[in-house]
C-alpha cells in the first residue's frame, strides 16, 4: 500500500537560516495491504514530513515513494486514501454536511451515497444532530471527529491518521480506538502516528521508529521487545532512541 | 467531466464561505455608506450631475472590488496554508490545477456577486437622481454604456484576481502575497504614465528609444488595467467607442486573465506546500 | 480601579479643555489653496478613480473659492486656483462644470487668470466640440479682458457653428471680425447667417448688415486703389474722396468706419471698448 524506497527530503533554506533543514535521510520502509503500522518518533523525527510525501503536499529530494502501486501525485488514489491530519482545519463558514458534500463529490461520489455514509459516520462520531451547524461554533474535538468523518467518508482503503487523539477527551479517545480496531478489522490498511505509545502498542502490527530523519527500528512489538528486551513499547521506543544518541 | 464537478464543488465552498463571512457583507455596507455619501457629494456640482453621479457609483463599485481583492480573496489563499485548510482540500482527489481553478472560480463567483449587487444599486440610485433632476443636469442615462462599464471593471478586477493567484503560488504568505500585488497593482497603473512622458521626451530631443522599448516589452507583463475604464459611456447618448475595440478589450482581458491563472497553475503544480 | 479611573477623567478633562479652546479659537481661514499634486500622482495612484479625484479636487476648490473676500486686492491663491483648475481639466476632461467655473472665477482675477481660463477652455473645445458655450467663454475673454476682437471672433464663430447656442453669438462673431479689420471674414459670416435664417425680422437685420459690410468693403478697395496709386497708404479716409470714392459711408445700425495705422475696421463707439 505504501512504499518508501530510500527517500531523502531537504527543505529549502530559508532566509537568515544557515543551512537547509534535512528532514528525511535516505528512509526506507514499506506498508503492506491489511497491515496497521504505527509510525512514532521524537519531536523533528521526520513523521510529518513522511505524511506530507505521501499526500504529495511536498516533493522528495530524492528516492521514490509509491502509493497504491502509483506516485503519490496522481490524484485519483486519493479516492482510495483517508486522511486524517494532525489538526483538522476546515473553512469556518461551512456546515459539517456541506463540508461532507464537498468531499463526497470529489470522491465520485453520488447524492445518495454521500447521504447514507454522512449519516453513517456523522452519527458514528457523534456530529449527525450538529451537522447543519457552522463548523466555526465547534470545538476542538468535534472538529477532530469531523476530520475523521470526512476522511471515512469514501470508504478507503487506506488510512493515513496523524495524531487521531489530538483534542479528544477520554471519551472521545476510547470512541476513536474502538473505531481503529473496527477498521483493522474489516482489513483496512492504516498508518497510525500518534505520541501516545499505549494506543499504538493496543492498535498497530508493526511499528516504525523514525529519528533525525532516519529509521531506528521497523519491525513487529515482538521483535522490538526482543531487541530492547523492553517489556512495553513506551521503554523500548526509549531505549531504542538513546541507543541512536539524542 | 468529473474534474468539472470537482472544480464546481470547492468553487462553491470558497463561495459559501465568502458569503458567510462578515467582512462581505460589511464592504457591501461600506459600499451602500458610501454610495449614500454620494447624494452630498453630487450637490457640490452645478451642471454635469449625470457624469458626477455615474463616476462616484463606479468608484465606490471599484473600490469595494479592491478591498475585496487585497484583503478577502489574498487571504483565503492564506488562510488556505496558515490555517491548513489548504491540507484538508488537497487530501481530496483533486488536483493542484483543480483547486487553483475552483478556488478562483469561488473567488470570481463572490466578486461577480459584490459588483453586480452593488451595480444594480448604483442603476437604481442613478435613475432616482435622474428623474429629480432638470433633464439639463443630467440628459442621458445610457444603459448600454453603463453594461459596458460595469463589463469592463469586472474584467479588470478578474484580471487582477488571476494575478494575485499567480503570486499566492509563488510566496508564501498572506502579506507577501497582499505587498506583491499592490506593487503589481500600481506598476500596472504607473507604466502608461511613465509610458507617454518617455514618448514625450523622444518627440522633443529624440531621446530614449531604447527605454521605450523596454517599457513597451514590460507593459507585456504589467498590461494597462485602464484601458477597460469606460466611465464616459454611461452618460454619452451613443456610444464613442466601436465595437470591435471593445471587444477586442474584452478578449485581451480574458486572455490576460486565462494566462495568469495557467501560470498560476504551473507555480501550484510545482511547489511544495508547507 | 479608583486611581485608574482617575487618570481616564484628567486624561478626558484635558482632551475636552483642548477641543473648547481649538473651537472657541475659530477656524483659521485659508488664504492659501493647499497646493495640488503633481498630474502623474492622481494618473498613478489609482487611474480609475481620476475622474473621482477630479470631482474632489473641484470640490475643494469650490469651498475655498466660497470662502474667499474677493474685495481684498492681494490674492496670494491665484496661481494655486488655475493649478487645481487646470489639473481637474486634465484628469477628467469631460466634466463640464470645471469649464464653468473656471471662468466664473479665473479671468476675473487678472490676466494671467484670463491666459489659463483660455488654456482650459481650449482643451475642453477638442473634448466638448458640441458645448457652444465654452468657445464662448473663450471668444469673450478675447474681447472682454484681452482687448483682442480679432482674437474672439473665430471662437465665437466656433461657439455659432456648433449649432446649439443663441443666434446673437454668430452675430457677435462677425461684428467683432469686423471690429478686428477682418471685413471680409465678417460679411462671408453674416452672409452664411442670411441664408440659414428663417424669421423675417432677422433676416432683415442681417440685410441690413450685408449692405454695411459690403459698403465698408468699398471703401477698403478704395484704399487699396489709392496705395496702388500713391505707393502709401491715406492718412485719413477724406483723402479718398473723390478719386477713389464718392464719399465715406456712414451707417444707421451705429456703427462706424475706423481707420488707423492703415486698417480699416467697423466699431461702435457708444459700446464698451477698451
Amino acid at each position: 500500500m505504501i512504499e518508501f524506497l530510500s527517500v531523502h527530503k531537504q527543505y529549502e533554506k530559508q532566509i537568515g537560516e544557515k543551512h537547509a533543514h534535512v528532514a528525511l535521510r535516505g528512509i526506507s520502509f514499506e506498508l503492506k495491504q491489511g497491515q496497521t503500522l504505527g509510525m512514532v518518533g521524537p519531536n523533528g523525527a521526520g513523521k510529518s514530513t513522511s505524511i506530507r510525501l505521501m499526500m504529495d503536499f511536498i516533493r522528495p529530494t530524492e528516492g521514490e515513494i509509491r502509493i497504491l502501486d502509483k506516485a503519490p501525485g496522481d490524484p485519483a488514489i486519493r479516492k482510495q486514501i483517508g486522511y486524517l491530519p494532525e489538526t483538522a482545519s476546515f473553512p469556518k463558514n461551512l456546515t459539517c454536511m456541506e463540508m461532507a458534500t464537498f468531499a463526497g463529490i470529489t470522491c465520485g461520489m453520488n447524492k445518495k451515497a454521500i447521504a447514507e455514509q454522512s449519516e453513517k459516520w456523522l452519527s458514528r462520531l457523534g456530529l449527525w444532530e450538529h451537522r447543519n451547524r457552522l463548523i466555526r461554533s465547534f470545538s476542538k474535538g468535534m472538529q477532530q471527529r469531523m476530520g475523521f468523518a470526512m476522511a471515512l467518508l469514501h470508504d478507503p482503503e487506506l488510512l493515513i491518521l496523524d495524531e487521531p487523539m489530538s483534542g479528544l477527551d477520554p471519551l472521545g479517545r476510547a470512541e476513536i480506538v474502538a473505531l481503529t480496531e473496527g477498521l483493522r478489522s474489516e482489513g483496512k490498511s492504516i498508518l497510525f502516528c500518534s505520541h501516545i505509545l499505549t494506543d499504538v502498542e493496543r492498535l498497530t502490527d508493526e511499528v516504525l521508529i523514525l529519528h533525525k530523519g532516519k529509521v531506528c527500528f521497523h519491525g513487529g512489538l515482538e521483535q522490538i521487545h526482543q531487541q530492547t528486551g523492553e517489556t512495553n513499547l513506551e521503554t523500548a521506543f526509549l531505549n531504542v532512541i538513546e541507543g541512536q544518541g539524542r | 467531466m468529473n474534474a468539472w464537478n470537482r472544480i464546481t464543488a470547492l468553487s462553491k465552498i470558497v463561495a459559501l464561505d465568502g458569503i458567510r463571512k462578515h467582512t462581505l457583507i460589511g464592504l457591501v455596507l461600506l459600499a451602500l455608506l458610501a454610495e449614500t455619501f454620494g447624494i452630498f457629494f453630487i450637490d457640490f456640482f452645478g451642471y454635469d450631475i449625470g457624469r458626477v453621479a455615474s463616476d462616484f457609483f463606479f468608484s465606490v463599485m471599484w473600490l469595494a472590488g479592491l478591498l475585496f481583492l487585497f484583503f478577502h480573496a489574498v487571504q483565503v489563499i492564506a488562510w488556505d496554508e496558515e490555517q491548513k485548510i489548504i491540507f484538508a482540500i488537497l487530501a481530496r482527489p483533486l488536483s493542484r490545477t483543480e483547486y487553483v481553478i475552483g478556488t478562483w472560480l469561488g473567488l470570481l463567483i463572490l466578486m461577480l456577486f459584490l459588483e453586480l449587487l452593488l451595480g444594480t444599486i448604483a442603476w437604481l440610485s442613478l435613475l432616482w437622481i435622474q428623474s429629480n433632476v432638470g433633464e439639463v443636469y443630467f440628459l442621458t442615462l445610457n444603459g448600454t454604456g453603463f453594461i459596458i462599464t460595469l463589463l469592463g471593471l469586472l474584467l479588470t478586477q478578474t484580471a487582477v484576481l488571476s494575478a494575485i493567484m499567480l503570486f499566492s503560488g509563488l510566496v508564501r504568505g498572506g502579506f507577501p502575497v497582499l505587498i506583491l500585488s499592490l506593487a503589481y497593482y500600481f506598476i500596472c497603473s504607473g507604466l502608461p504614465v511613465v509610458r507617454e512622458s518617455i514618448q514625450r521626451q523622444i518627440s522633443m530631443n529624440n531621446e530614449g528609444e531604447g527605454l521605450a522599448m523596454i517599457l513597451k516589452a514590460l507593459s507585456f507583463l504589467f498590461p494597462d488595467m485602464n484601458r477597460m475604464d469606460y466611465k464616459g459611456e454611461v452618460v454619452n447618448s451613443l456610444l464613442s467607442l466601436d465595437s470591435s475595440a471593445i471587444i477586442f478589450q474584452i478578449a485581451f482581458a480574458i486572455v490576460y486573465a486565462l494566462l495568469m491563472i495557467a501560470l498560476a497553475c504551473h507555480a501550484y503544480s510545482r511547489r511544495d506546500i508547507q | 480601579m479608583s486611581i485608574k479611573l482617575w487618570i481616564t477623567g484628567m486624561i478626558l478633562a484635558t482632551y475636552s479643555l483642548l477641543f473648547i479652546f481649538g473651537n472657541a479659537s475659530g477656524l483659521i481661514k485659508k488664504e492659501q489653496l493647499s497646493p495640488v499634486m503633481p498630474l502623474s500622482f492622481y494618473q498613478i495612484i489609482a487611474p480609475y478613480l481620476r475622474q473621482l479625484s477630479a470631482e474632489s479636487l473641484y470640490i475643494q476648490t469650490m469651498v475655498f473659492i466660497g470662502d474667499v473676500d474677493s474685495t481684498i486686492m492681494q490674492r496670494p491663491y491665484e496661481k494655486s486656483l488655475s493649478a487645481h483648475f487646470f489639473t481637474i481639466q486634465k484628469l477628467h476632461p469631460p466634466l463640464i462644470d470645471t469649464y464653468y467655473s473656471a471662468q466664473g472665477f479665473l479671468p476675473w482675477l487678472s490676466r494671467e487668470g484670463t491666459l489659463s481660463a483660455n488654456a482650459i477652455h481650449e482643451e475642453g473645445m477638442k473634448v466638448l466640440p458640441t458645448n457652444w458655450r465654452i468657445p464662448f467663454y473663450a471668444g469673450f475673454n478675447h474681447f472682454y479682458f484681452l482687448n483682442d476682437p480679432e482674437g474672439a471672433a473665430p471662437l465665437l464663430r466656433k461657439s455659432f457653428e456648433t449649432g446649439n447656442s443663441p443666434r446673437l453669438v454668430g452675430h457677435l462673431a462677425s461684428m467683432l471680425a469686423a471690429r478686428g479689420s477682418d471685413l471680409v471674414v465678417s460679411l462671408v459670416w453674416i452672409k452664411s447667417m442670411l441664408e440659414r435664417e428663417q424669421d423675417e425680422t432677422i433676416r432683415q437685420r442681417y440685410i441690413k448688415d450685408v449692405d454695411m459690410l459690403e459698403r465698408s468693403l468699398a471703401v477698403q478697395a478704395a484704399i487699396r486703389n489709392y496705395y496702388q496709386k500713391h505707393g502709401a497708404l491715406p492718412t485719413r479716409l477724406d483723402a479718398l474722396i473723390p478719386d477713389f470714392i464718392a464719399e465715406i459711408p456712414v451707417f444707421a445700425q451705429g456703427y462706424r468706419l475706423n481707420y488707423s495705422d492703415g486698417r480699416l475696421s467697423l466699431i461702435r463707439p457708444d459700446k464698451h471698448s477698451n
